[in-house]
């Protein structure tokens, strides 16, 4: 009955039905599968940042804020929750209160913030930002919170946000998907000086130094501005004569009453031009912190002087050598930023105006005394008075280039 | 009957080679990375003179085009020439500084008008002296100027009136070494530099 051939057939059948079982099954289990080949990935990419995002500068024992900005990469991508960690060097920065929560002031859409600070080489704020009870509604570019430092010593080093330990998290309408990956992650830096400065004793110049005496003014600055007295607005000098070139000097000016339009008029005294030997045949070159750099070849300029050096004179004796007058022809403001993250470059152009236009949509102010770039009136924030006074800056500066 | 015997075994293995294998392929795509961005080899604003900042490995977020009848001219005839702008992608910009330089001793320009669809520039000026055509444009509203995905904005026009014989160029400048003249637009928030992609308008000026 069961014979070679008959073994045969009902291998094969049954090696045939094996086989198409196991299609079948797999087949259906396939099909049984999401065909979402996006499933497990993100619904969005988003970024995490703190501005301002260049040198933040504090002095010993002063606090400010510095804000964390999230983008969820799209308009349906509402922000519910993120969790970073954000570290520093804890021997010139710190947070401001004792109580870490109290140095995080979140967005009203959040409602909790969960914050620990965890100590090792680099101190890090491990915060989580939440929307627990609200619905999530904030998406796109907004800034989630404000955390507020406080310059601890004398130093400089970044804020970094530590992208491996960030995430976001989102209300995706439509989707099960709630991951939004981060694309970038951007910190900033900070700078922490001493709160006084030291005077410097000084040697007297050799006999036969020219002295450079004058008084100028910063255009836009009243007398009443609290944010550009003294080493917070030094000014850069530079003179030229006869094809020589004086190295740059730094002074710091002091104020000296008003000009005709009640501008803050500042004076620097007997600077002694150690380097350089020329005495007449002179131009002048200034520039501010947040300044063009201008040139004043004659006393008294009151306009752009286009002739190549200059007519300016002065002497090596402190009672002959004359206080030169550029008063009437003020000092352009706008040279904030060379680059995103850069210093000044000497050139007023729309990278500095989205600089100051940053820090006006942000309403960054400092305490009085306190240095902030954007401020270019010196009132100690950064307002629609300085984003004025950059335009005024931008058409005078590129009708003299152009 | 043999041959039948190998069939009913062959076609079944077929079925499970070919689930196999999907359900292979199935898995790889959920693993796939994203291909890298198209970046052009000639982006202006990070060529030497230019002081901001580019990330090199951002895509091109706009196109500028010079646009003209034609760029046959003859001397003393004048001409409408064109700079337009194509959107990349979606960009909200802060501000822009744009500079065509032409040949002065070659063309007059004049008649420089803008779009009223885009925002005057704060500072404009063709600069006979220079051969340079400025427009400086600030957008001071939060979100600032922005331009979507394949959006055409016609960003000025000006008149040319050739004036000699030759073959000359009006180009986009990205910067002398000065850091002068440097074409750039401004990401809001980011104030990066956006990478962006120029062509130059060749003009031959035959006799009248």
């Amino acid at each position: 009955m069961f014979n070679s051939n008959n073994m045969k057939k009902i291998n094969y059948t049954a090696v045939f039905w094996v086989l198409t079982s196991m299609a079948l099954i797999g087949g259906l289990a396939l099909a049984s599968q999401s065909q979402d080949t996006r499933r497990g990935a993100a619904f969005s990419a988003g970024r995490l940042m703190l501005l301002p995002n260049d040198k933040i500068s504090f002095t010993v024992g002063q606090s400010q804020n510095v804000q964390l900005w999230v983008n969820s990469g799209n308009a349906s991508a509402n922000v519910d929750a993120i969790r970073t960690n954000i570290c520093f060097n804890k021997n010139f920065l710190n947070l401001n209160d004792p109580v870490v929560e109290n140095n995080i002031k979140q967005d009203p859409a959040f409602d909790t913030v969960i914050a620990t600070l965890k100590d090792g080489n680099t101190q890090c704020l491990d915060l989580s930002i939440l929307s627990v009870s609200k619905k999530a509604s904030k998406n796109g570019l907004f800034k989630i919170a404000d955390i507020t430092f406080k310059g601890v010593g004398t130093g400089s080093g970044p804020i970094d946000i530590i992208k491996d330990k960030t995430e976001i998290s989102g209300d995706n309408a439509g989707s099960l998907d709630k991951t939004i990956s981060i694309d970038s992650v951007t910190g900033t830096t900070f700078e922490v000086t001493p709160q006084t400065s030291v005077a410097v004793p000084t040697t007297p110049p050799p006999a036969g130094t020219p002295l450079l005496s004058f008084r100028f003014a910063y255009a836009g600055v009243k007398a009443n501005a609290e944010c550009s007295i003294g080493a917070k607005w030094p000014v850069k000098i530079m003179v030229r004569g006869n094809g020589k070139i004086s190295k740059a000097y730094t002074a710091i000016p002091t104020l000296d009453g008003t000009n005709s339009r009640g501008e803050a008029v500042y004076k620097v005294t007997n600077l002694a031009l150690t380097d350089f030997d020329q005495k007449s045949g002179l131009a002048v070159f200034l520039k501010g912190p947040e300044h063009a750099q201008m040139k004043y070849g004659v006393n008294a300029q009151a306009s752009n002087y286009t002739k190549a050096d200059g007519e300016i004179t002065i002497t090596a004796d402190a009672s002959t050598t004359p206080i030169l007058d550029f008063t009437n022809y003020p000092i352009m403001p706008g040279d904030v930023r060379g680059s995103a993250s850069g210093g000044q470059d000497g050139i007023i152009n729309v990278v500095d105006f989205s600089y100051i236009k940053q820090a006006v949509s942000a309403r960054s102010t400092v305490p009085a005394g306190g240095g902030l770039d954007a401020d270019l009136n010196g009132d100690c924030m950064a307002n629609t008075g300085d984003v004025q006074l950059f335009k005024n800056s931008l058409i005078e500066k590129q009708d003299q280039l152009y | 009957m043999k041959d039948n015997e190998i069939l009913k075994l062959f076609i079944p293995l077929v079925a499970v080679v070919v689930i196999f294998e999907s359900v292979l392929l199935v898995s790889k795509l959920t693993n796939k990375t994203p291909s890298v961005p198209r970046t052009v080899n000639n982006v202006s604003v990070n060529e030497a003179g230019s002081s901001a900042q580019v990330s090199e490995n951002k895509p091109v977020a706009l196109d500028l085009l010079f646009g003209t009848k034609t760029k046959e001219m003859k001397v003393g005839q004048s001409y409408a020439v064109e700079v337009d702008m194509l959107g990349k992608d979606n960009y909200s910009f802060d501000g822009a500084d744009l500079y065509v330089k032409y040949d002065p001793s070659a063309f007059n320009v004049s008649n420089l008008s803008f779009d009223s669809k885009i925002p005057k520039p704060t500072f404009s000026k063709v600069s006979q002296q220079k051969g340079m055509v400025v427009a400086n444009y600030l957008f001071p509203s939060q979100n600032g100027y922005r331009i979507a995905k394949n959006e055409f904005a016609s960003v000025m026009k000006f008149d040319v009136t050739p004036k000699k014989l030759g073959n000359f160029d009006f180009e986009i400048t990205t910067g002398n070494q000065d850091k002068e003249s440097a074409t750039m637009f401004i990401e809001s928030v980011t104030s990066q530099a956006l990478p962006f992609s120029s062509n130059k308008l060749n003009v031959n000026v035959l006799n009248k």
